[in-house]
């Protein structure tokens, strides 16, 4: 035995060191490991107990369904946000304070993540939190960054009992303000359903939105909307601007000023319009108008259309300017020619051929944008002379 | 009267006056390098844990890690000369007088300090492996290897495993978890993000989210356990500059270096501000490498012309595969990249030091800072291209390389 110790003792020990290592330190490791969740979910808790002032503890529950739809706005469709969990928080006597909504909303990109605490003690929103995103991030602070506190303090202690609950968007970061504020609104039906809170409305119905093509008015009211309201069911056209606020009566029985206050909120949700034509200009003198719509930049797509002299026909349409930014330098999915291709298929094939052509792959936002001015213009055509 | 010595590095204090020796240097390096581990421990475990986000266990791991680390390089190099030795020697005794000259911990322990905290053992196993028998022992053992054994087992690891090391990289330890702006990125992971991009370099979007440049230089940033304290490692170097077992000007050279080349860049990338290259020399592995691996005095050259030529190449090599190349870092592929041409560079400015004024030594001269300037252009017009908004004497400078 000593023998052995004496010539295999190095080898003995080595080895029974390093078995010692691999196993006990391999075990140490792995809990090191396995602590990080544990830290990030310890974590995770008290950035949600934070949103909640005298909040002290959480309690998961199962919140009631409902079934209510956004429009996607990069991929103009609907979907249903995604419930991720539910929270109630109580207060050290264990008095239920609040309720927390983890969210996944849509924005330009799906798996935008916010945790929603509404005090149900006065039905507030008290703040968000930012869980997760996938949205466009840029060192630089463009897109998703451009939401900076003056965007999220739009959120803290928002009242829940008003018909209006939009969010004032950061232009450049538009589909992931939307995305917000869509989380706000559904927290809202979420919360209506589980604590019997009841969503203010009007009686108010969005019959038709449609864009103005009256010359001497379209400028400054470019939508109109037909709506019926009251009990006596009294119908007027109101103008609205591209922000679907209220402008002023176009006919009709002038409506109350809670439904002018929130005739933007029953258009939205009416989606008759999504995509909107703005910014528009007419030079009376050359017979000029020039649009602006919204595509992926926030500088957008101008389009100029030119009228005859009786103005009763379009003589041209030509893409004045465009920042978008869709081919194989930005989106490796984009097989097309270089910008401004899109918006200029767009154009040629409805000058030389009258169609609208169907969607871009890979540069659909730009599409959407382009169809939105090329229907407006379709529709200006036949007011003009008849669809002719 | 003097004493030399010749034969491979390390030999400066083979046998002076006092009978110092190599075990000397190597004992000193050994202190050198405690700041920076007592700050790693203190950073990733004592402080964390007296915040209360960590328990006790938690808080020893970084300690463990560490000795961990140099316990698997002394353990394989021992069982390395039990199986090479001769029957005589195959005990105890034999071995460890082996062990005794060959300090076998060190290449563990800066392994250890380069690695994340949280790669799994059986990682940091393989690359001990790497390093000590790999990197030293089959080339000859200590005194002989061409690579930094830490580095070439850091690097084996870092291409080989990369996905599982950073898959854990993200956190650094248990306090940044909670530190929502951390986000988990090294600083430097948010530098590579302006690769391209055509934003300019911004001290909110590189410096801001982890505080200030103050933080970088306590080291209170993410960053492998070893890196991040560059006043840890400043105590280490003067350490080891009093005790004479590196030479100052390498790592002043080296990190002169990076900080003009970076300051060029951050100027070429629209901000002129000091605040750019203080931030890329205290950010990644540049200081640690400059006092703990550019010294080395076996990988690299031996006369100090040498040494000079090394940093600066270094420091250049370092600035380019930062900023031109793939990954966020850069100091461990330039070492990897200068420790083969340490023979060379030791050669050359051997002969340019002897024959400065005859055709030889002018030869090697025009070679080195040609090839030297060369580099320094290119790192420059290459970084100025990924960094930066088109500017036209980048672009004309383009066209003719």
């Amino acid at each position: 035995m000593k023998n052995i110790l004496k010539t295999k003792g190095v080898l003995i020990v080595s080895i029974l060191l390093l078995l010692i290592i691999f196993i006990f330190g391999g075990m140490f490791s792995r809990y090191m490991t396995e602590q990080i969740s544990v830290h990030q979910e310890e974590r995770y808790r008290d950035s949600l107990l934070e949103l909640v002032e005298n909040g002290k503890t959480l309690e998961t529950f199962e919140p009631t369904e409902v079934d209510v739809t956004y429009t996607i706005l990069s991929e103009d469709r609907e979907y249903q946000p995604e419930i991720i969990e539910a929270y109630y928080v109580r207060d050290d006597n264990e008095n239920l304070v609040a309720v927390i909504y983890v969210l996944s909303t849509f924005g330009c990109e799906d798996g935008l993540v916010s945790a929603y605490a509404i005090s149900t003690e006065n039905n507030e929103l008290i703040n968000i939190k930012v869980i997760s995103h996938n949205e466009t991030v840029s060192v630089a602070g463009q897109f998703y960054n451009l939401l900076d506190e003056s965007f999220f303090n739009q959120f803290e202690n928002k009242n829940l009992d008003v018909i209006d609950l939009s969010i004032d968007s950061k232009a450049g970061a538009t589909y992931s303000s939307r995305a917000f504020e869509q989380g706000v609104k559904f927290a809202r039906e979420l919360y209506a359903a589980d604590f019997e809170f009841e969503i203010p409305s009007l009686q108010l119905t969005i019959n038709d939105v449609y864009y103005n093509y009256d010359f001497s008015t379209m400028v400054d009211y470019p939508l109109i909307a037909d709506v019926t309201f009251g009990r006596d069911n009294n119908v007027a056209s109101i103008y609205i601007d591209s922000d679907f606020t209220y402008q002023g009566l176009a006919s009709g029985v002038e409506p109350p000023q809670e439904v002018k206050d929130n005739i933007k909120v029953y258009v939205e949700d009416s989606k008759i319009i999504n995509h909107v034509v703005e910014d528009m200009s007419y030079n009376e003198t050359n017979h000029e108008i020039v649009v602006k719509v919204f595509g992926y930049s926030s500088q957008g797509i101008t389009v100029t259309v030119t009228l005859n002299d009786s103005e009763t026909a379009i003589t041209n349409i030509v893409l004045t300017e465009t920042h978008e930014s869709y081919d194989a330098d930005y989106n490796a999915r984009y097989t097309g020619n270089d910008v401004p291709a899109v918006e200029e298929q767009y154009i040629d094939e409805y000058l030389n051929n009258d169609v609208i052509i169907d969607t871009v792959a890979a540069a659909t936002v730009t599409s959407d944008a382009m169809e939105a001015v090329i229907e407006w213009i379709d529709g200006l055509d036949a007011t003009l002379n008849g669809g002719g | 009267m003097a004493r030399f010595a010749g034969g491979k590095a390390p030999f400066l204090r083979i046998a002076n006056e006092k009978g110092e020796n190599t075990k000397r240097i190597m004992r000193d390096f050994l202190i050198g390098l405690m700041p920076v581990i007592l700050f790693s421990w203190y950073k990733n475990g004592i402080q964390v844990y007296l915040d209360g986000n960590i328990n006790v266990y938690e808080m020893l791991y970084p300690l463990f890690f560490i000795i961990t680390g140099g316990l698997l390089a002394y353990v394989m190099e021992g069982l390395f000369f039990y199986i090479t030795s001769d029957k005589k020697e195959r005990d105890f005794k034999g071995v460890l007088r082996k062990l005794n000259t060959s300090f076998a911990i060190i290449p563990g322990v800066i392994l250890a300090l380069l690695l994340p905290l949280y790669t799994p053992i059986w990682i940091l196993m393989f690359a001990a492996f790497i390093a000590t028998i790999v990197g030293k022992m089959l080339f000859g053992g200590f005194g002989n290897n061409v690579f930094n054994p830490a580095l070439l087992g850091y690097a084996i690891v870092g291409f080989t495993f990369s996905g599982i090391v950073t898959d854990i990289n993200v956190i650094f330890n248990g306090s940044e978890i909670i530190i929502d702006s951390y986000a988990g990125a090294t600083p430097l992971g948010v530098l590579s993000s302006f690769r391209g991009s055509g934003d300019a370099l911004s001290y909110s979007a590189l410096v801001e989210p982890y505080g200030n440049l103050w933080d970088f230089f306590l080291g209170t940033i993410p960053g492998a356990l070893g890196e991040t304290s560059a006043l840890a490692i400043l105590i280490g170097f003067l350490w080891l500059t009093y005790r004479k077992v590196i030479k100052w000007f390498t790592p002043v050279i080296y990190i002169g270096t990076v900080f003009v080349i970076s300051w060029l860049i951050g100027i070429i990338a629209g901000d002129s501000g000091v605040w750019f290259p203080t931030y890329s020399i205290l950010t990644g592995g540049v200081m640690f490498a400059a006092v703990y691996m550019a010294t080395e005095p076996v990988t690299t050259p031996t006369n100090p012309l040498g040494k000079i030529f090394f940093a600066l190449f270094l420091g250049v090599l370092t600035v380019l595969f930062r900023f031109v190349g793939s990954l966020p870092e850069g100091v461990g592929t330039s070492l990897i990249v200068m420790n083969i041409f340490a023979i060379p560079i030791d050669t050359y400015s051997g002969i340019i030091r002897t024959k400065l004024t005859k055709k030889p030594g002018i030869a090697y001269a025009s070679i080195l800072i040609g090839v030297l300037l060369i580099l320094v252009v290119y790192t420059l017009v290459a970084s100025g291209s990924m960094y930066t908004a088109n500017l036209s004497f980048i672009n004309a400078w383009q066209v003719i390389l």
